[in-house]
């Protein structure tokens, strides 16, 4: 039984259940405070109030960590990080802290156009999930997950699952479709191209 | 004073360059008679040239201090006051100058150095204080960006921060005078102009007034307030918050027709378990049957998995008792999930287990999850649980091998369960054989499910039980724990590293070392900008959980630990210590100042082991993990003592704090807070700092017991008495010839029988690991598992001699 609760800083605390999963990042604590004063209203978890709290601290099962960004009609929200415990999986609270963030933004005071997000090209279950709840390739962010070491990509012919990211939209009423492109995994663009 | 000169003044006094410092000192003051700061900054040359000689009373207290009549203006002048006051733990005092400076010079650049002096000491009535001031003097475009009213909200947010963080230092009028004062304020600054000044007004409502107040009435009249001012914000925007307050209050009031309206819109935008629970108990009291509640639930949500649980709290509230198809109707679509124990287990008392279990059975597909939820349910003997776990595991080991590696399997479950089995021993302490066997079950399973983080921690714990810090740390480094993970995290292994692995190049120790740094030196000291910050940007409801986080890191009882092993380790390998004293100090002070207490923080991670592992009651297997609140200070009051007694002096400082903290009767203390050795080492500097060491040809003497040789307890016996032999035999207060001698041929002698520790250890372990019992072969058989390599475990008590042998 999942509730939704604002996201505080105590709550970095006890996270292990859902950050000690190999592909979830661990932020700098300055991230994570950045995402606070900046976007408090958007940084929230889902907490399993039926966890005994006499065994573990760590009831929290999944958080939304994400922001508000652009001008005019790139005016959007995005999801920085949206993860869930291993032992809460395919409950759909993903989707659940997606539709919260959308209710959220839809409104006043933020009204957003779009919500977007990065997502390896690669990860297919990922993006299916994104699908089903409305979201669709708006264009592929080539070498957006180069390290240093694979250095900045010099063209946009050269693609690479494992390197590259779709930016998947889903707009809001508003946006007038203007976020939905049926060819979207054709549109290729660089890391600089995505900033707001 | 140009900024250059400045530094150079500064530069020396870093460098005890007192004869220079005091000349240019002296020309600066003669030059500028009327400067309080260059007083200021003779003053702290005095003191840091000799804190001993320093007279704090007559130079310091009688002028600048509370009662003293100096007055000082000056921004620089002040911040050295401030500085000179926090180096004797006056941290009243402190922040006391720019309050008198304030009365008499008041400016809003004055008033805003005061609050951040005081966001940074935690000092949240100075907090208060000086939010007042700068809503006093703010002109907006001048001085400030902030309007006024802001400075009102500060205001309430300090009074909050005091009333949750220092109550106790509270007097009766300032009690009730502070929540009246800041209720007020907020009550002057309607309308509200967002949903973050909102909840501030709500917070107060409820932290200053409801929760304080034993009187209804006045409880529901805040409550009230805190419904009539929020209702209007639902139909304009989804805030959880708020959405927490609304239900709550509408509830407290029994205004039951508003909690069906409020929760009602809620669930319109999200699916959210507490709203749910507050929308049936709302609907039962207007009068809705449970049925007509649940088709309203299937119509907002749809058959989520709230809504479905919600089916048993609607039974619960309308009737007592939960119907069949409730429980099919959860079931049916979370039977093989493993959100069902735990979703199920809230409402135990309702529920019969053989009727879940019938239910269960009906369901499927039975995969292992499905299995495991049986298995939970079931009420079982442990030889029945075992026997089941190891089915369970054959049943559905086929699925390890579909799986793909980033998903984690269930099935570790049941190896975790045969693991505790083991390990439990019918209530006496696990043999060596009983660990090597849980080894052997986890390390076969760890290979099948890589990532899986829990039985990888259950890897850690082992080995650090037995005393293999680098196979302990192979593992760990696949966590790749950083950033705050460190300080929940890192004890699992740095719990006595000085003692267990003083090995300053191993990859581990070089990588904890970087992210201590990062964390604690780096991302910490700027926490209190960060706050600084969520004020001016408005970002007001998250001000209390960032006090809150960089209060609990700054006392953090593992950073301390760190700092402390830090310490024993560079006095181990004969490295400097004076700076790490001095930083150990400064930590002391920081939480002193911060929680108006030596009391620590203990953010560590005990659930990751279940009911295993209870932090108060530790099993035998992670006795090496015993580490208290009362161990840390023990380990620090012993470091100043070797300390202090390196320098030939008594401290006052540390005088105290072994009256605060040691009892007269300290055996059973030691007893209960640190291993034999330990407490051994204690007695021994103890007699030494506070007696002379008159007992000290009595102490010396040390037999360990046969537990204390092996596994990790080995090489905390040999460690700790090494470092304590050898700090004894660099001691020049050691002047008895027979003692001295007596030291280094103890030292010799334990060097000298360093191999045959390690080798007889080695040897215990490989004739443990030929003897498993039938049971345990017969179980690692049945799961195709292979027997660990005592190897393994040999060759990391080989790194260990190696490491120690030739300190």
């Amino acid at each position: 039984m999942s509730t939704l609760d604002p996201f505080e800083a105590t709550d970095l605390f006890n996270l292990d259940n859902v950050n000690l999963d190999v592909l979830t990042e661990n932020f700098p604590v300055e991230f994570y405070f950045e995402y606070l004063i900046l976007w408090p209203g958007l940084f929230f978890k889902t907490v399993e109030q039926t966890v005994d709290a006499s065994i573990t601290t760590n009831n929290i099962s999944g958080y939304m960590m994400a922001k508000t960004e652009g001008h005019g009609n790139d005016w959007h929200s995005h999801i920085t990080a949206v993860t869930v415990a291993p032992e809460f999986r395919r409950l759909f609270l993903a989707s659940i802290l997606c539709n919260t963030l959308e209710k959220i933004t839809d409104v006043l005071p933020h009204n957003v156009n779009f919500i977007d997000l990065f997502v390896k090209c690669d990860n297919a279950l990922a993006i299916k999930l994104y699908e089903k709840l409305g979201y669709s390739v708006f264009r592929r962010v080539v070498g957006y997950y180069n390290t240093a070491g694979d250095g900045y990509p010099e063209t946009l012919k050269k693609c690479n699952d494992d390197k590259d990211a779709f930016d998947m939209r889903k707009g809001m009423i508003r946006d007038k479709g203007k976020s939905i492109r049926s060819d979207g995994r054709k549109h290729r663009c660089f890391p600089h191209d995505i900033k707001f | 004073m140009s900024d250059r000169t400045e530094k150079e003044i500064f530069e020396l006094i870093e460098k005890s360059n007192f004869k220079q410092c005091n000349v240019k000192i002296a020309l600066l003051r003669k030059q500028f008679p009327n400067s309080s700061y260059y007083v200021i900054l003779e003053l702290f040359a005095k003191f840091k040239q000799s804190p001993k000689k320093f007279n704090y009373e007559t130079e310091l207290n009688s002028k600048y201090g509370l009662q003293g009549k100096e007055y000082v203006n000056d921004r620089k002048a002040l911040n050295l006051l401030h500085t000179l006051f926090i180096e004797y733990s006056k941290f009243e005092e402190a922040l006391n100058v720019y309050e008198k400076a304030m009365f008499k010079y008041p400016s809003f650049q004055l008033a805003m150095e005061w609050f951040d002096k005081s966001i940074s000491d935690g000092h949240y009535k100075y907090m208060a204080k000086a939010s007042l001031q700068l809503s006093k003097y703010a002109v907006v475009g001048k001085n400030s960006t902030l309007d006024k009213r802001n400075y009102s909200i500060w205001y309430a947010i300090s009074v909050l921060a005091l009333f949750r963080f220092k109550r106790d230092t509270l007097t009766a009028t300032e009690l009730k005078l502070f929540p009246m004062l800041a209720f007020k304020n907020l009550e002057e600054i309607k309308p509200f102009h967002n949903s973050e000044e909102y909840i501030i007004y709500c917070s107060v409502c409820e932290a200053l007034f409801i929760d304080l107040c034993n009187e209804n009435n006045e409880n529901n009249e805040k409550a009230r307030l805190i419904v009539n001012e929020i209702l209007p914000t639902l139909s304009s925007e989804v805030n959880l918050n708020l959405k927490k307050f609304i239900i709550k209050y509408c509830a407290k009031i029994e205004d039951y027709e508003l909690l069906y309206k409020s929760s009602k819109k809620i669930l319109e935008s999200i699916d959210d378990y507490s709203v749910l629970k507050s929308f049936i108990k709302a609907s039962k009291h207007i009068g809705k049957s449970n049925e007509e509640t649940k088709k309203l639930i299937i119509d907002l949500l749809g058959p989520s998995r709230n809504a479905r649980l919600a089916y048993l709290e609607c039974d619960v509230t309308f009737t007592g008792k939960i119907d069949r198809d409730s429980v099919m109707f959860y079931l049916e679509k979370f039977h093989h999930k493993q959100c069902c124990v735990v979703d199920l287990n809230a409402y135990k008392e309702y529920l019969e287990v053989e009727s879940v279990l019938n239910y269960m059975s009906e369901l499927e597909p039975k995969n292992d999850i499905h299995d495991v939820n049986t298995l939970h349910f079931s009420n079982l003997t442990s030889n029945e649980s075992s026997e089941k776990a190891i089915n369970l595991y054959n049943s559905h080991k086929h699925t390890l091998n579909k799986k793909m590696k980033t998903d984690y399997s269930i099935l570790s479950t049941s190896i975790i369960k045969l693991v505790e089995e083991s390990l439990s021993s019918n209530g006496k302490n696990p043999s060596l054989n009983d660990v090597l066997f849980s080894l052997s079950l986890l390390e076969n399973y760890q290979t099948k499910d890589p990532h899986n983080f829990d039985t990888k921690t259950w890897i850690i714990a082992l080995y650090m039980h037995l005393g293999c810090v680098s196979q302990a740390y192979s593992h760990f480094a696949d966590l790749k724990i950083k950033n705050v993970q460190s300080d929940i995290m890192h004890h699992l292994i740095y719990t006595r590293m000085s003692s267990l692995f003083p090995h300053k190049s191993h990859p581990y120790i070089q990588h904890f070392l970087t992210e201590k740094e990062n964390l604690y030196e780096k991302s910490l000291p700027r926490l209190t900008n960060f706050i600084k910050i969520s004020f001016e940007r408005e970002a007001y409801s998250k001000i209390m959980g960032m006090l809150d986080f960089r209060n609990r890191l700054v006392s953090s009882s593992f950073k301390w630990l760190s700092d402390i092993e830090e310490t024993q380790l560079a006095r181990l390998t004969n490295n400097k210590r004076g700076t790490l004293i001095q930083k150990n100090l400064e930590s002391w002070r920081k939480i002193n100042m911060i929680n108006g207490a030596f009391n620590f923080s203990d953010n560590r991670d005990w659930s990751r082991f279940g009911e295993f592992v209870k932090k108060d009651n530790l099993p035998y297997t992670f006795q090496y993990l015993k580490f208290t609140d009362m161990s840390m200070k023990v380990n620090f009051i012993k470091e100043l003592m070797i300390y202090y007694l390196s320098l030939g002096e008594s401290n006052s400082t540390l005088d105290n704090l072994i009256q605060e903290t040691i009892p007269s009767d300290k055996l059973v203390l030691l007893k209960e807070h640190l291993t034999p050795i330990e407490a051994w080492s204690f007695n021994i500097f103890y007699d030494l700092y506070k007696n002379e060491g008159s007992s000290l040809n009595d102490t010396l003497e040390y037999i360990p017991s046969k537990e204390e040789l092996s596994t990790w307890r080995l090489s905390n016996y040999y460690i700790t008495k090494l470092a304590t032999l050898k700090t004894l035999d660099n001691m020049q207060q050691i002047s008895d010839k027979k003692l001295k001698e007596s030291i280094k041929k103890q030292l010799q002698e334990l060097r000298e029988n360093c191999d045959d520790l390690y080798k007889s250890y080695s040897s215990e372990i490989i004739s443990s690991s030929s003897v498993l019992s039938s049971t345990q072969k017969k179980i690692l058989n049945s799961l195709d598992y292979k027997e660990l390599k005592p190897e393994l475990i040999t060759d990391g008590i080989l790194k260990i001699q190696k490491a120690v042998r030739d300190l």
